[in-house]
């Protein structure tokens, strides 16, 4: 029998409650006298487990907080190599998922069971989720990245909320553009020549929209449909719509240049601002279908549109108001359309007091000819005109505009069919067309009109009359 | 070929042979055991003709040549260091190599904590209270010796043999 010193086995079970309540207990002292026997020994595996445990309850205490980067673990009990492998795994979990959210969605799990299964299948989710994501913004870029400015794009994508295609009732201001005259130039011209001259005009139209985060919603021939606060809502839409129309307008005189050096016919805008309600969305079938817009406000648009001449913008009411301040704007132009019992009092738009390089200025003054030119004139209504021609004389003639004195009064903003004499030689009667802008004085015969086509025969034999400088 | 004498490597890939030739019956695949049979053999034979030191050595410029060879015969995705350890993180596994796994990295200082579980050359040893992985430990140097150009320094600080259940590298830029 081994003799036992009861204090010493007290000691032993000490220890052991202290593990099990949670306590780190110290190595229990081996008295010097104790022999080398079984007792000896035992109390020696103590000691080790307790120093090999210690460290290991430690470390499952950080691990169980979250805290990875234990000291490092000693020994072969089982237990602490599972602890080891656990951390091990975490570690690498840790590091798979960093790699996922740095966007690296190969990533994959292997051997961990069920959790393999389930990181793996997030993954792929994920994956499946992004992948669709970015369908859906190729999408957006698709159907818009052609017709809008990579900023509109952008807030598109980054807000997706604010686009609803299925339709929606929002306010935008609207530009509308049109040549003057395009369809008689175009019969002129050869058909390759027209759709030169129209990608090249709309070609520096679009990159002016684009600058200006306008959406181009529509470009059927001549005429630009623009919208701005739509797809996406800015702050300063209507402003935007301004400088667009005065940039479009300024850019007019490149075009021009371009087209004089290819002998080409030079060519003139109206454009058309205003601000109202609309509906937006995706519109058409199932097979065809465009974001756009419908509403009143369009129609009113295209109304305003029909009373500019070239080189004009006529801005409505509303827009005036939504652009706030700063708009430098020329006469009142009322505007009658279907439905409106008073008319719309517009006004046209010269400039932007921000931006004085986009400053249209006033048309060039008339003058006064030393022996009027007789012409004969009819007013163009719809498509069908009085073939019945009038009487009346060129009294001031610009190279865009003349005073036409005629024996009774002209509406205003009427379109006129006009033909000149022929000159001894000329096979055809030179005609041109022209708008009335508004009564030139109190007399009530004489009006300042607008020229909207004029054919190059006739082009020289005004510029005959009306010098170079004019 | 195989026994020129020789002062500087003359392995190529093309050693390995044509397997599907020249194992038609019995195919590309042997037992683990095999590998370790030969690789154990020449361990002892090693020590007791040049010691341990020198048969560490051999071994660990063994593997780091088979690394470089790897990187270049096996390894096909290698744009970005992420990717790289995916793909030995496959390819590993796909050969029945091990299960590779990168605990943590410090890319600021170039360095990384890997780790093999069941791996080729030890999971399963008995405890010897030694890191025996010195193959591997070159293999993992050869391997980003050829994709980042430098030269590393590849520690095994757990092993099966030495009680763990992983095999832990820590790879630290030389």
């Amino acid at each position: 029998m081994i003799p036992v010193e009861e204090a010493l086995l007290d000691s032993i079970t000490a220890a052991f409650h202290q593990l099990r309540t949670g306590k780190v207990p110290p190595p229990i002292v081996i008295p010097d006298d104790l022999p080398d026997n079984e007792l000896r020994q035992l109390i020696t595996y103590v000691n080790r487990f307790l120093s090999e445990f210690t460290p290991f309850a430690e470390a499952m205490e950080h691990v169980a907080r979250g805290d990875l980067e234990t000291r490092g673990l000693l020994g072969r009990m089982p237990v602490v190599q599972s602890l080891k492998a656990l951390q091990s795994n975490l570690k690498h979990l840790t590091y798979k998922t960093q790699q996922i959210a740095g966007g690296d969605l190969e990533q994959k799990v292997d051997f961990m069971g069920d959790f393999s299964t389930a990181f793996n299948q997030m993954t792929q989710q994920l994956k499946d989720s992004y992948q669709e994501l970015e369908r859906r913004n190729e999408f957006i870029r698709k159907v818009f990245g052609r017709y809008t400015s990579n900023e509109v794009v952008e807030a598109l994508l980054d807000a997706p909320d604010g686009l609803k295609l299925g339709g929606e009732k929002r306010e935008v201001t609207i530009l509308m553009s049109d040549l003057r005259g395009f369809t008689a130039l175009a019969e002129r011209l050869e058909a390759t020549e027209v759709v030169s001259l129209l990608n090249h005009y709309l070609s520096a139209m679009v990159e002016v929209i684009q600058r200006n985060g306008g959406t181009i919603d529509e470009i059927i021939g001549d005429a630009i449909l623009v919208l701005f606060g739509a797809p996406v809502a800015m702050e300063n839409d209507a402003q935007r719509a301004v400088l667009c129309a005065l940039g479009m307008q300024k850019a007019m005189g490149g075009v021009n240049e371009q087209n004089l050096q290819r002998s080409w016919p030079a060519i003139e805008m109206g454009i058309a601002l205003h601000t109202g309600e609309v509906v937006v969305g995706n519109i058409g079938s199932v097979k065809r279908s465009k974001y756009g817009v419908v509403g009143r406000t369009i129609n009113t648009t295209a109304r305003i549109e029909s009373f500019t001449v070239g080189g004009q913008i006529i801005v409505s009411p509303t827009l005036i108001r939504g652009a706030s301040q700063g708009l430098i704007l020329g006469d009142e132009v009322e505007v009658h359309a279907k439905g409106m019992k008073e008319p719309l009092r517009c006004r046209q738009l010269l400039g932007y007091e921000d931006h004085p390089e986009l400053g249209l200025g006033e048309q060039m003054a008339c003058t006064t000819l030393a022996e009027p030119v007789p012409v004969q004139y009819v007013l163009l209504t719809g498509k069908h005109f009085n073939e019945q021609m009038e009487p009346a004389t060129f009294v001031a003639l610009s190279h865009r505009q003349a005073v036409l004195e005629a024996r009774s009064p002209v509406p205003v903003y009427s379109n006129l069919l006009l033909r000149l004499e022929a000159e001894t030689g000329e096979g055809e009667v030179p005609e041109l067309y022209a708008k009335v802008i508004r009564p030139f004085d109190e007399s009530g015969n004489r009006h300042l009109i607008h020229f909207t086509s004029v054919p190059p025969g006739v082009r020289a034999r005004l510029n005959r009359l009306v010098g170079p400088n004019q | 070929m195989f026994k020129e004498e020789r002062d500087r490597s003359q392995f190529e890939w093309s050693m390995l042979g044509d397997l599907k030739e020249g194992r038609p019956n019995l195919g590309p695949m042997t037992h683990v055991a095999v590998y370790r049979l030969m690789q154990y053999t020449l361990r002892d034979v090693l020590i007791r003709e040049f010691g341990v030191e020198k048969a560490d050595r051999a071994f660990f410029e063994a593997g780091k040549l088979a690394g470089q060879a790897y990187y270049k015969n096996v390894l096909t995705q290698k744009k970005d260091l992420n990717e790289f350890f995916a793909d030995i993180q496959r390819t590993m596994k796909e050969l029945n190599i091990g299960i590779f796994r990168v605990e943590s990295t410090d890319l600021e200082n170039g360095s990384f904590v890997v780790v093999v579980e069941e791996d080729l050359d030890c999971s399963g040893i008995p405890f010897c209270s030694e890191q025996i992985c010195t193959y591997d430990e070159g293999f993992i140097a050869g391997l980003l010796l050829e994709y980042s150009g430098k030269d590393y320094n590849v520690k095994e600080v757990d092993c099966w043999g030495s009680g763990a259940r992983v095999c832990r590298f820590t790879v630290i830029p030389k």
